[in-house]
């Protein structure tokens, strides 16, 4: 186990670094060019060429990188280029707002998915499987912008029962929070169905029932800890899928996180902002798995790591 | 909404205040009560203005940028030494009077007195010297140095109140061109400091600038010192959304006071609401598509007319601007100085259009290529409906910005072939800072806007010769021939002139749209 932590931790850094290099080189090979959208559409090149040497464009890739490299390790990630401020000033504000966002989007996913899907398997082929997996396709092939647009113009607009934009309360969390947990938790709910149908055939289930435990017991105790394995795995892959929906969720809700971030930086080619941006999030992502890749083992014995 | 807010908490106290009557407390020691109450509540209701728009501001650097949506925000907070009036004429601004060298060649500002900027330090000539001097220095790399540069050679500081600018050539419509918020003047104390301007804001605006908190807010305070009229309402909030529904939901739900603009799909649903109201002004924006006249067939003026002829503009102001444009009749919007009404627009005339491409020898059709961003794409969509009937095949290349603008400020020798749809307005409403960038020879991109690389001797000579010539009627002359001559050759398709929207609540008054397209709220406040 102690080995497992120290090969993944190793690894850690590695990732990071691979990852920065392919933000870095797709950056700069996308077309859009920094300096001219900074400079301005009508500015005369001898000014674009003036912008891309005051930020540093006009260097060599290698060159490039390599002081960025130098200067992340520091802790520093650069200056915005079109606000001129730290880069990790902005990711403090605007990080805290997606992580919080996400973690209760997390938090309701996995709730009603896996609570959904086990009464759905309880219960096979009743009305509540019925309209869980209603729910649950719904959810699977819905967008969750529209589903986010929607819940504006019902619950801000027409029943004003909630806020529509940006943080403060609460209240904020509700419609962005759901909206961004609308997709994980159809999946999740799929499949803690199928997980759980598959473990209920098992014939220690039936051992189970054999002995005379309640179906209370049953469930819980046996076919659910069996079931949670791959329910898990597939939770810690979608804080991924979450990370990524932020981006759309936060603009359409004016939500002053990473996502809303990142949509602004791209548009304007933040070269320092977007580094950032995707390097926290690669980063944060890469923790989670690892928490989950942890959570499993205590789950589920049989697994050892060497 | 602030007032019924504060009526409604005033209210609810005075029922709890009858309560206390009933148990004789005598009159002075309510009115302490009510009043330290007052004292506590009203200061938390501080007026906040909240506008909403669909773009994030660039910067904080008035003179960094060639955005509205930056603009706008900074509009509030800066101030230059002229400025344009609701009726779209000059008038005073940080100077209060000024005149020509009967040259045109030497222009002398009289500064206002009694300014001061937002950290204490005194307006003067200075001030302005130092300003002009950052935007003309060409390691400051300034985006917008290159409408100042060719005009401008010297700027001599005369006494505190009056500065000269020493002009490289005569230059009649200065006076507007210093009344652009590039031109905005800054502190020379934040200069001297080397304050970074892209993130603060240190002008003498009625407005001063609070923080920038990117991907949220902009939030402004009204500023006590201010030499005009103070503003009413306490503090400006500039929030945005690229969503444009959204923008209207925040308008509907009151979290948005103002929004702007307001998209024209949205108007006629928001003018039965009782609780918005719909401003609308014409402006001198102009939509349009420049033909790209580098390559066959399009270098043809026979197919260029064919083009224009074959485009029906008044179904793009239906379908596209629900009816909130006028039909282009030139190639320069008409508030701008120099706009001649008597251009005559081209009529919808398909047979004419055929009859065209005929003599041109394209009866069989051909391939347009149109590089288009997300908000144009509809226009291209139109025309690739109109003008398949004659055989012309509209290829559309949707891109997002920063490739758009990639792809389309290409050099002559590098140039793509697009044609391309955007629109263009003149900050400062002028002939020459509208017909030069886009039909001038020397403003092929990069350097201009001559997106579509029109070129023609006569008209760049006109063009010279009106950005000189001091006589008004004069100028309208050279102008009037200039713009009769692209339009003829069919150099853009001019579609239409738009009008401004903005959805305001309907509890603010003091909102104003000016022809140039940008918004005042200086004199906003809530009922």
């Amino acid at each position: 186990m102690i080995h497992y932590i120290i090969k993944k931790l190793l690894v850690f850094p590695l990732v990071i670094i691979t990852v920065s290099l392919i933000i870095f080189a797709v950056l700069r090979f996308i077309p859009g060019d920094p300096a001219r959208l900074m400079a301005g559409k009508q500015a005369t090149q001898e000014a674009v060429e003036q912008m891309r040497e005051r930020l540093g464009l006009n260097q060599h890739f290698f060159v490039q990188y390599g002081k960025f490299l130098k200067n992340a390790v520091k802790g520093d990630l650069g200056v915005s280029i079109r606000s001129e401020k730290t880069v990790i000033s902005i990711l403090g504000k605007s990080f805290p707002n997606t992580f919080k966002l996400v973690i209760v989007s997390y938090v309701i996913a996995v709730l009603i998915g896996v609570i959904a899907g086990i009464l759905a398997a309880i219960y096979q082929y009743s009305w509540i499987d019925q309209v869980v997996m209603f729910l649950a396709i719904l959810g699977a092939s819905t967008a969750n912008f529209w589903v986010a647009l929607m819940g504006m113009n019902l619950f801000a607009v027409k029943l004003g029962w909630l806020p529509l934009l940006g943080t403060g309360s609460w209240k904020h969390f509700i419609l962005p929070a759901l909206s961004l947990a609308w997709y994980p938790t159809a999946l999740i709910a799929r499949m803690s169905r199928s997980s759980m149908l598959e473990v209920i055939r098992q014939d220690y289930i039936k051992t189970a029932r054999a002995k005379g435990l309640n179906e209370f017991k049953v469930y819980i105790k046996h076919a659910l800890r069996n079931a949670l394995i791959p329910i898990v795995t597939v939770i810690g892959l979608h804080f991924g899928v979450l990370l990524a929906g932020a981006v759309v969720t936060e603009t359409v809700f004016n939500w002053p996180g990473l996502g809303r971030l990142l949509v602004d930086a791209v548009r304007y080619r933040d070269y320092p902002l977007i580094q950032g941006s995707v390097l926290l999030s690669v980063t944060s992502v890469v923790t989670v798995n690892f928490v989950v890749d942890l959570l499993i083992t205590q789950i589920n014995p049989r697994l050892k790591f060497d | 909404m602030i007032s019924s807010k504060i009526s409604s908490k005033v209210n609810g106290y005075s029922v709890k205040l009858k309560g206390v009557l009933k148990v004789k407390v005598s009159r002075n020691l309510v009115f302490v009560f009510v009043f330290g109450l007052m004292v506590v509540v009203f200061p938390a209701l501080a007026s906040t203005l909240t506008v909403m728009q669909t773009e994030a501001p660039l910067t904080m650097d008035p003179s960094n940028h060639t955005a509205g949506y930056t603009a706008a925000v900074l509009n509030s907070m800066y101030e230059c030494l002229t400025k344009f009036d609701y009726e779209m004429k000059i008038v005073p601004g940080l100077a209060t009077d000024w005149q020509a060298t009967n040259d045109g060649k030497t222009w002398t500002f009289e500064l206002r007195r009694g300014v001061v900027f937002h950290d204490g330090e005194d307006f003067t000539a200075e001030a302005v010297k130092k300003s002009f001097e950052r935007l003309l220095d060409p390691n400051n790399g300034l985006a917008t140095r290159g409408r100042f540069a060719p005009v401008i050679s010297k700027i001599e500081v005369v006494n505190d109140y009056q500065v000269k600018f020493y002009l490289k050539a005569t230059y009649p419509s200065f006076d507007r061109l210093v009344s652009m918020g590039s031109a905005s003047i800054i502190s020379p104390k934040a200069l001297d400091d080397g304050i970074s301007l892209a993130k603060n804001v240190i002008g003498t605006g009625p407005f001063k600038f609070v923080e920038w908190v990117t991907g949220e807010h902009v939030l402004t305070e009204k500023n006590n010192d201010y030499w005009g009229g103070i503003p009413q309402v306490d503090q400006l909030k500039w929030k945005w959304s690229p969503e444009k529904s959204v923008l209207v939901m925040a308008l509907q739900t009151g979290e948005a006071d103002v929004i702007y603009p307001l998209p024209p799909a949205y108007a006629n649903s928001l003018k039965k609401s009782p609780k918005i109201k719909v401003m609308e002004t014409e402006t001198d924006q102009t939509f349009w598509l420049s033909l790209n006249t580098l390559h066959k067939p399009l270098d043809n003026v026979k197919v260029r007319q064919a083009l224009n002829y074959a485009t029906d503009r008044n179904g793009l102001i239906k379908a596209i601007a629900r009816g909130y444009g006028k039909i282009a009749n030139s190639p320069m919007g008409p508030i701008s100085f120099g706009y001649d009404p008597a251009c005559e627009a081209y009529p919808f005339d398909p047979a004419k259009a055929k009859e065209l491409l005929r003599e041109a020898g394209y009866v069989d059709g051909f391939e347009v290529p149109i590089a288009v961003q997300e908000a144009e794409t509809s226009y291209a969509e139109a025309l690739q409906g109109m003008w398949s009937e004659l055989g012309i095949d509209v290829k559309i290349y949707k891109m997002e910005y920063a490739h758009w603008a990639d792809q389309v400020f290409t050099a002559k020798g590098d140039n793509k072939g697009y044609s391309v749809i955007a629109s263009w307005a003149s900050g400062a409403l002028d002939a020459d800072t509208f017909l030069k960038p886009l039909f001038h020879t020397a403003s092929f991109p990069p350097a201009g806007a001559n997106l579509g690389f029109y070129s023609n001797l006569e008209v760049d000579q006109l063009l010279n010769e009106g950005a000189i010539t001091v006589d008004p009627e004069k100028r309208k002359e050279i102008y009037s021939k200039a713009q009769k001559i692209i339009h003829n050759e069919g150099a853009h398709i001019s579609f239409y002139y738009a009008k401004k929207l903005a959805g305001v609540r309907s509890n603010i008054q003091g909102v104003w749209i000016m022809g140039n397209n940008q918004i005042v709220l200086n004199e906003a406040f809530f009922e």
